[in-house]
């Protein structure tokens, strides 16, 4: 036995090339998974821990117009376990990063309260020290280090309120690293200093409290004043979990993806690192090895592959997903809001799952192969002829089994409308049961190809088809593999540019006004009403509208409304997919509401439904005449007209203004002019092209990562290739050889293997259009509408096309190139005999 | 080719160990393993200089003087007693409400909730029959109207803790009170009546604590309070009556810098007299010269006795296992030239208040001889600078 274990695995070292291919396929694949695992989960992680941070183990916030008397009403007339916080964004020219959260508490509300607040452990003397110190911050050392900021000093603070002088007084020194990056960019500080530098002197953004059950939830509600809302915190941050687990969903089919290329690769290796060895094999076993020691040996040299595949594996997806983390950290924080995730968090479950895929499915994999080889006669192994030819599926049998996977996958597409999960798992049982079909799809183009091939390239050209046609099983899982992540690219691809475009066509017709002016949407104030008289008085302005966003409660929570008076022509920017037969304009005048696409899909409305919204106590329904295209908010917004707005909320703050020009007036002209005048704080004044490209470039930092992930299936499917073609090579080698004795050139020979490959790659560029587009129309109508609600328009862009033929063709001739350089230059009489 | 193959090996090994190393073993930064939060504070530089002295006895004025004397740093208004249910189970109780001020700052937010006080409020309660002690705190700043001391009607409040009242017409400075506070566990709803007048202790409320001049506070105590009302101990509520105490002191600095602490004693005896006595220790653990205390008569008369009129001496110490915290808990108190001689027993030995401020204080029980007369009553204890 022992003699035959190192039989065998000297056989392994006399071609490392192969073997050390297959542990970089599947340990690369192995990584996109383990990457986007930690990915996601570190970025959940910082994304709860910041919230519990901050507000502790809550169980209740109220939120609104808060008054301080309603805070001190709570806490010592009623003794109720409540801690207030007036919190926002303030600017800092030191930050070139990002804005800083200025965090306002009272550290002794905090130290009293009987809740596991996350300021606990704060000294009393830092709290003293700290409300007796107007205008004193603490912060984490890395946010004062990213600042330049030491202790000690005093820096100047922009907030919506005007211009303020901060001096660290201190660091927090966190407890631990997921607290550190959760007060990354906060400046904790009283709550005076808070109000006085936010502008929110009297009132307070937050209330959190920990109610025990005796609190009578009912009874708090029954007093609040208008405004001032009390929603459970429990449910509060489930539903901000769940508003990145679309977004996470969709990361991880993009690793799944990668990963499955990777199993055709494994698949792939393995079979053909068995098969490889049918020469061996059979001398071994006419030696006198029993058919038990092949499958045993089998069996160790796929599980070391596999062993040392997925520990390399887990160690390149820790480093990959540092930087992945980056990327989605970048995409949750313009898509939802500001997390810094920079702990890595390698769960046991990433490590389970790593080893499950590494090890157990590249043994399974492997198992039909073993079988295959084990089971035949070593007179057959040891013999010239190829044990490919006696033992391929057929394929009317693949066929079959492509079709019911097909079916299947769509069935399951079909059966539930709103499940993410289920609908990448019938994505991909579309997609393999389509993969299933290529050795037919093969066979049949060859058939079509062989006559031209003939008449151009003539006998080399007919003897590089018929090479690997004779070889059906390896040719097709080969053009299998890179068809796969060919697809998949451009499936993501289209799904992206098609989003692309439909966002930008969808700005185009949104954004009617010339100018616009906006204010930070933390503003309570918003555009102050001189710089309203400013437009007014203005030389060169046609009219203007003025907008305002809002946040108003709802049964559930809180709904975006988008309170807006831009005019008729601007409304008419409006895209309906669903629209009463009513005269819109003039509806809408009268109190009707449109909602966006998204707010309707996530709350199933109908045209006639009505949107209930709460002021105060009262709720108020708003008659649905539209739907429109939005993809501003995949929560959904709800548009009314802002006379509607004022008439109902009695706010007249205005977040924003759309200017239109007189025709033939210098548009930067008046930009200038305005951005010169403007005195609000902090107001932005936006010429329609700019408001234009800011808003496509937030686009594509959110796909930032798509790219990143189909790239990796790239590369898997190029190093899936790579050995694929390495090991038909081996194979090849004699054929090469034979005809170099016959009197082949090293020239011809050379071409003969580069048309191969060359054709194996057109043929997957080929076979993966159908199967890529399929992909990206399945991608937009099941994830893209189940994950956000948004339509998109399908665009084929012909580049993404041609570009996906080209990619295969070029990396299967360098891949053929890489492992043929060798083997055409062997001494033909060496090679016949079988010496390397 | 034979030299190439361990090559790619080696560079294999060499690439695992150095991902291997790069991924565990690299330190976290070490702030980060600090486990709490803590603030720096050398750099602040306080107006200290604001404050008023207590140079000299003072004309006390009520109702004013019950309420707050902002100008001074330090103030607290105390109380505490011994209270018994139906059945005869005793119970010893604590209120505290502490001001602190700070300097106050030149630059001003504007937002109302801008203090320089912070307040501090205590309480305990000692179970006896079930040797459990019970205490809590809170705190919040002068400010907003979550704590705040008015003379008129008395209103002192920290959070939703209170002790509210008002004065009683027969006597200067008396008052009736209500005192309510929800602890962790436990509480206490407490109506308190006096019924003997103010003692202004020291030099007519004028309590010199340090040699240095203005090391010293402003002190009156309403010693006799008839107490009823209710506690309640994990949901249980139990009507009580007994005895309370009420000390009120203000100062900016009182302690010289070689004294690191106190034994404080206030007795209520069953012949309606009582004793105030506190010893101010120095870093050696001896009696420093002002220590000093009173003793009132059945009818509010008073007598100042010095350190040299009495002798005070623990008896027996306890250790908080917890802590690791020893406190003599207790005492003999003698008067020679009176004959008169005391034992003090705490009602339980556990009455650390375990809290940010750490101390102990608890009710004791006191008995003993004058002459041949025999002494019986309770009181209250309290250890401060143990560690």
């Amino acid at each position: 036995m022992k003699i035959i274990f190192l039989s065998w695995f000297r056989e392994i070292l006399r071609r490392p090339t192969l073997t050390i291919l297959s542990i970089v396929g599947v340990a690369l694949g192995i990584a996109t998974v383990v990457a986007v695992d930690i990915a996601n989960e570190s970025a959940k992680r910082s994304f709860l821990a910041a919230n519990e941070t901050i507000s502790g183990s809550t169980t209740h916030r109220f939120t609104g117009r808060i008054t301080d008397e309603l805070y001190r009403h709570l806490r010592v007339d009623l003794g109720l376990d409540v801690t207030p916080v007036v919190e926002g964004l303030i600017e800092s020219d030191r930050s070139n990063t990002t804005q800083l959260r200025l965090y306002g508490v009272d550290l002794l509300a905090e130290i009293s309260a009987s809740s596991n607040y996350a300021w606990r452990e704060v000294s009393i003397e830092s709290a003293a020290t700290l409300l007796s110190n107007p205008f004193t911050v603490l912060a984490t050392r890395d946010t004062a280090n990213s600042l330049g900021w030491s202790v000690g000093q005093e820096i100047p603070v922009s907030s919506a309120d005007g211009d303020f002088k901060l001096t660290l007084i201190g660091l927090l020194e966190p407890a631990n690293p997921l607290q550190a990056q959760s007060l990354r960019f906060v400046l904790l500080t009283d709550i005076a200093t808070a109000q006085s530098v936010l502008g929110k002197q009297g009132y307070l953004s937050v209330i959190h409290a920990l109610f025990d059950d005796s609190v009578q939830i009912n009874s708090i509600e029954a007093f609040l004043p208008d405004g001032v809302y009390i929603e459970s915190q429990i449910g509060q941050s489930d539903s901000q979990a769940a508003l990145t687990r679309a977004f996470q969903i969709n990361l991880t089919a993009l690793g799944l993806l990668a990963f499955m290329v990777a199993m055709f690769l494994i698949y792939n290796t393995t079979s053909f690192t068995i098969t490889r060895r049918q020469r061996h094999i059979g001398m071994i076993r006419a030696l006198g090895a029993l058919q038990r020691d092949i499958v045993l040996c089998a069996l160790l040299e796929v599980l070391i592959i596999g062993a040392i595949a997925t520990i390399i594996g887990i160690l390149v997806g820790i480093q990959l997903s540092t930087f992945l983390l980056e990327l989605v950290e970048q995409s949750i924080a313009t898509l939802y809001f500001p997390i810094f995730a920079d702990i890595t968090v390698l769960s046991f479950v990433t490590i389970v799952k790593a080893i499950m895929l590494g090890i157990g499915a590249t043994i399974l994999l492997a198992l039909p192969a073993i079988r295959k080889i084990s089971s035949t006669a070593p007179s057959i192994a040891i013999g010239r002829s190829q044990v490919e030819t006696q033992s391929t599926d057929s394929g009317s049998k693949l066929f079959v089994i492509g079709c019911s996977l097909a079916v299947l996958g769509t069935l399951v597409l079909l059966g539930n409308q709103h499940s993410i999960v289920l609908g990448f798992f019938g994505i991909f049982l579309v997609v393999i049961g389509y993969l299933q079909l290529i050795p037919l799809m093969t066979e049949g183009l060859k058939r079509l190809l062989r006559p031209i091939v003939k008449r151009i390239f003539g006998v080399q050209g007919v003897l590089a088809i018929r090479a690997f046609s004779s070889r059906p099983g390896q040719t097709s899982t080969t053009i299998a593999v890179l068809c796969l992540a060919l697809s998949a690219t451009v499936g993501v691809d289209i799904m992206v540019s098609s989003f692309r475009q439909t966002v930008d066509e969808w700005l185009i017709s949104r954004l009617r006004g010339d100018i616009y002016i906006t204010t930070p949407s933390q503003s309570d104030s918003g555009l102050a009403s001189v710089d309203v008289e400013l437009l007014e008085n203005l030389e060169g302005i046609a009219s203007f509208g003025l907008a305002k966003w809002a946040e108003i409660p709802d049964a559930s929570g809180t709904t975006t409304v988008f309170a807006v008076d831009y005019g008729e022509n601007a409304f008419n920017g409006f895209q309906f997919k669903k629209k009463a037969d009513v005269d819109l304009w003039r509806e809408f005048n009268a109190g009707a509401a449109i909602v966006s696409e998204p707010y309707a899909y996530r709350n199933s409305i109908q045209i006639g439904d009505t949107v209930d919204l709460f002021i105060g106590r009262k709720s108020v329904q708003f008659p649905i005449i539209g739907v429109f295209f939005d993809y501003s908010s995949d929560q959904g917004i709800v548009a009314i007209h802002r006379d509607t707005y004022i008439r109902h909320f009695n706010d007249r703050t205005i977040s924003s203004a759309a200017i239109f020009a007189k025709p033939e007036t210098d548009l930067q002209t008046i930009a200038d002019t305005i951005e010169q005048r403007v005195l609000t704080p902090r107001a932005r004044v936006w010429r329609n092209q700019e408001l234009h490209d800011a808003s496509m470039q937030i686009f594509d930092q959110t796909f930032a990562i798509t790219y990143v992930l189909r790239t990796l299936a790239i590369i898997v499917a190029f190093v899936a290739v790579l050995s694929a073609l390495a090991t038909l090579q081996i194979e090849r080698e004699r054929e090469l050889v034979v005809l170099r004795t016959i009197g082949f050139t090293v020239r011809q020979n050379w071409s003969i293997a580069s048309f191969e490959t060359g054709v194996m790659g057109l043929l997957a560029g080929i076979f993966s259009l159908p199967a890529g587009i399929l992909m990206a129309w399945l991608l937009i109508w099941v994830i893209e509408q189940r994950s956000f609600g948004w339509t998109m328009k399908m665009q084929l862009d012909p580049l993404i096309l041609i570009g996906a033929v080209t990619l295969s063709v070029v990396a299967a001739l360098i891949a053929g190139a890489i492992v043929t350089w060798r083997k055409v230059r062997k001494v033909p009489a060496m090679a016949l005999q079988g010496m390397d | 080719m034979a030299s190439i193959r361990p090559a790619i090996f080696a560079v294999i090994c060499v690439l695992l160990v150095t991902a291997a190393l790069w991924n565990f073993y690299s330190p976290d930064p070490p702030e980060l393993e600090s486990s709490n939060l803590s603030i720096s504070e050398d750099i602040l530089q306080l107006d200290n200089q604001t404050f008023a002295l207590v140079r000299g006895p003072r004309e006390f004025n009520f109702p004013n003087d019950h309420g707050a004397h902002l100008e001074f740093r330090s103030e607290w208004w105390y109380f505490t007693g011994n209270v018994f249910t139906s059945n005869g189970e005793h119970y010893g109780y604590q209120f505290t409400i502490f001001r602190q001020a700070n300097g106050e700052s030149k630059i001003k937010t504007h937002s109302d909730w801008e203090s320089n006080h912070i307040y501090m409020a205590h309480m305990a309660l000692t179970d006896a029959a079930n040797n459990k002690f019970y205490s809590d705190e809170i705190f919040a700043r002068g400010a907003a109207g979550l704590a705040q001391v008015v003379a008129s009607p008395f209103s002192a409040h920290v959070d939703h803790w209170s002790a509210t009242g008002r004065l009683i017409n027969d006597c200067t400075g008396c008052m009736a009170l209500n005192i309510r506070a929800e602890g962790d566990g436990f509480a206490i709803d407490l109506d308190l009546k006096s019924i003997k007048p103010v003692v202004y202790q020291g030099d007519r409320g004028f309590s010199q604590k340090g040699n240095s001049p203005g090391n010293a506070s402003h002190y009156y105590s309403l010693t006799r309070m008839e107490t009823k009302g209710n506690i309640s101990v994990r949901g249980t509520i139990e009507a009580v009556n007994g005895l309370s105490w009420m000390d009120h002191e203000w100062s900016t600095s009182a302690l010289d810098d070689q004294l690191v602490g106190w034994d404080w004693v206030s007795l209520q005896f069953d012949d309606g007299r009582e004793l105030m006595y506190y010893q101010l220790r120095t870093e050696d653990g001896k009696a420093f010269e002002t220590s000093e205390g009173t003793l009132v008569d059945e009818n509010g008369g008073t007598e100042r006795l010095i350190k040299e009129d009495v002798e005070f001496n623990s008896t027996r110490i306890w250790t908080n296992p917890s802590t690791n915290i020893s406190y003599p808990v207790a005492w003999t108190f003698q008067i020679p030239h009176k004959n008169l001689s005391l034992e003090i027993e705490p009602m339980i030995d556990a009455q650390e208040h375990d809290n940010i401020f750490r101390y102990w204080e608890g009710a004791v029980n006191v008995v003993g001889m004058e002459g041949t007369k025999r002494i019986v009553g309770s009181g209250h204890l309290e250890l401060v600078g143990y560690e």
